[in-house]
């Protein structure tokens, strides 16, 4: 267990947040993604009058700053190591190809957190808005609780990369419909009603819900605990679906040899 | 440990295209001891990279079986894997944002090494292929021989059993080629098989124990480099300098009893005649003859084939055989 499922996993960690950071394509995306969300975040708060409308708009740049620069990254890690035959060498190794590919979702997802800080930050100082955050650990945690789960989601789209040339096109139809689907920088009720059931599979929903009633003094903390329960069990549902996946995905390329790049 | 690291049986491999199936290994039956560096030579095409991948579990066998180090490639794959070094040419398969140390440590723990375990390893791996003053620098700073060097440390990370080099010296020029193969020579130890496939009959000829040659998929000839040689159709060629090329008596020199081929190539300012025959004996002198005719010679000397010479005249009689022509 610790040999070929924790080390593969901290190794790729580490490893794919150390590449991250000196990779230009990625840190583009790490500057970019604030900018392009903070502003849509931005003209949500125009049109806002309360605290709880302000703090959900806010924050819901994070959000989505976790969510797209997990999913951009991951589609540059993961093609561009196909196609550099680094893929091919993680297939001749005894770790499991989902396991490594695991450990570097979660490092593109850690780097999403920092990108979801920027993002914050360039809300707050564009807008001039500040947001009392009067519960900090519960925010810390619940950061730490949305990542993890949104980032479950892009590995469990990752697989789809090394199929089709493809999946990176249809990747930002899925980007731009979660984000809206997922009532991020607005409550749920203005959502359509037959919409609203199908925003209960995504993680973005309830990393806003954690979110925002860690923030707010008001929000009983039942709530929070519920956006918890439901991340952890979407988060499990994800990863289980992303390991699922790279184990059929590995099965095919041994059998095909579709991975084929030397 | 089974005496023989690698035995095949009757292996098949097909690949499927859209519209027709390419057969890349035909009933390939093989067994390659342990302790051996082994050689795999055959054209582009031959089915020597597949047969690797299979063997490293890469790609799965269509039909037959394989094992290595005891263990079936198809249902035992990651016990195989935990027991081989996988290396293969060019300097593609790093990360190069990342240090040359850093490569191999990530790689230590996808093998399942400790934090500590792989430090230790890769500090005497990287001394090993003289990279320890690089060790800190990025792999985009390395040249290609030294991509190639930690490669190879990379593919002895686990201390592996078998070792499989996949054209380790393409691409290198002469001095980082000999520099590898040196390596490579010092990668005997008690117990390891090194199977290597490489289009330099120079590296097969001066690193392999036994070799086998394969074509289409099939093995074609197996000994040691002394016995392919001997068992190549010819026996003997005269090589003769001339300071013009001859015309006629090129014809007339094919004509000759007991010649296979007769081919000429210019050498600088003079040309170089090359005779395969079955006995060079008697043949020199009338060889000479012809040549005096029409050219100065220069310089004659019989010699006995290299290993270049028995697989290109395999490769030869595969063609005849096939009817393909050379």
């Amino acid at each position: 267990m610790t040999a070929f499922v924790v080390r593969p996993v901290a190794a790729s960690f580490r490893y794919q947040l150390r590449v991250n950071l000196t990779t230009l394509s990625s840190i583009l995306i790490f500057l970019a993604t604030p900018i392009i969300f903070g502003s849509v975040s931005v003209l949500f708060l125009n049109s806002y009058n309360s605290p709880e409308l302000t703090t959900r708009a806010v924050l819901g740049s994070g959000i989505v700053a976790v969510w797209t620069t997990s999913l951009m990254l991951s589609n540059i890690t993961l093609s561009g190591e196909r196609w550099s035959g680094v893929v091919e060498m993680f297939l001749a190794t005894p770790s499991r190809l989902g396991t490594m590919m695991l450990g570097k979702l979660l490092a593109n997802a850690a780097q999403g957190v920092m990108a979801a800080c920027l993002s914050v930050t360039v809300v707050s100082l564009v807008t001039v808005t500040t947001i009392s955050v009067e519960k900090p650990l519960l925010l810390g945690l619940s950061a730490v609780i949305a990542t993890v789960s949104v980032g479950a989601l892009a590995f469990a789209w990752s697989p789809m990369l090394f199929i089709s040339r493809n999946a990176t096109s249809v990747f930002f139809v899925l980007d731009t419909s979660l984000v809206f689907v997922s009532a991020v920088f607005f409550p749920l009720s203005r959502l359509p009603d037959w919409l609203q059931p199908i925003s209960r599979l995504s993680p973005l929903r309830w990393a806003s819900e954690a979110l925002v009633t860690s923030a707010d003094a008001n929000a009983p903390a039942s709530e929070t605990f519920e956006a918890w329960a439901a991340l952890a069990i979407l988060g499990l549902v994800y990863a289980g679906i992303g390991l699922a996946g790279f184990g059929l995905l590995e099965r095919r390329l041994r059998r095909t040899g579709e991975l084929s790049t030397f | 440990m089974p005496e023989d690291a690698v035995i095949c049986t009757n292996l098949r491999r097909v690949y499927a295209g859209r519209s027709k199936e390419t057969v890349a290994i035909d009933d390939l039956t093989l067994s390659i001891a342990s302790g051996q560096i082994f050689g795999l030579l055959g054209p582009n095409g031959a089915g020597k990279t597949t047969l690797i991948k299979v063997l490293t579990t890469l790609l799965s066998p269509t039909s037959g079986s394989a094992t290595v180090a005891g263990f079936d490639v198809a249902r035992q794959g990651r016990q195989v894997r935990r027991r081989i070094g996988f290396v293969f040419g060019g300097d593609r398969g790093l990360y190069y944002r990342l240090s040359g140390r850093d490569n191999l440590l990530y790689f230590g723990a996808l093998y399942g090494l400790s934090r500590t375990e792989a430090g230790d390893r890769t500090d005497r791996l990287l001394g090993a292929v003289g990279l320890s003053q690089h060790a800190s620098r990025r792999v985009e700073q390395y040249s290609r021989g030294m991509r190639q060097r930690l490669h190879v440390a990379r593919g002895l990370l686990t201390d592996p059993q078998v070792l499989f080099l996949d054209e380790p010296t393409i691409g290198l020029d002469p001095e980082g080629a000999r520099e590898l193969r040196e390596l490579i020579s010092g990668l005997r130890a008690p117990g390891r098989t090194v199977l290597l496939t490489s289009h330099y009959m120079m590296d097969i000829d001066l690193l392999c124990d036994r070799l086998t040659i394969i074509g289409e998929g099939k093995v074609l000839a197996e000994g040691t480099p002394g016995e392919i040689r001997r068992q190549a159709p010819q026996a003997e060629i005269i090589e003769v300098e001339l300071e013009s090329q001859p015309a006629a008596a090129l014809a007339a020199i094919r004509e000759l009893p007991t010649v296979i081929s007769v081919a000429i190539e210019p050498r600088g300012t003079a040309f170089r005649l090359t005779v395969t025959c079955e006995s060079a004996g008697i043949l020199l002198d009338q060889v000479l003859a012809h040549c005096r005719v029409e050219s100065t010679v220069l310089a004659s000397y019989v010699r006995q084939p290299t290993l270049e010479d028995s697989y290109l005249a395999f490769m030869q009689g595969r063609r005849e055989a096939v009817g393909v022509p050379a």
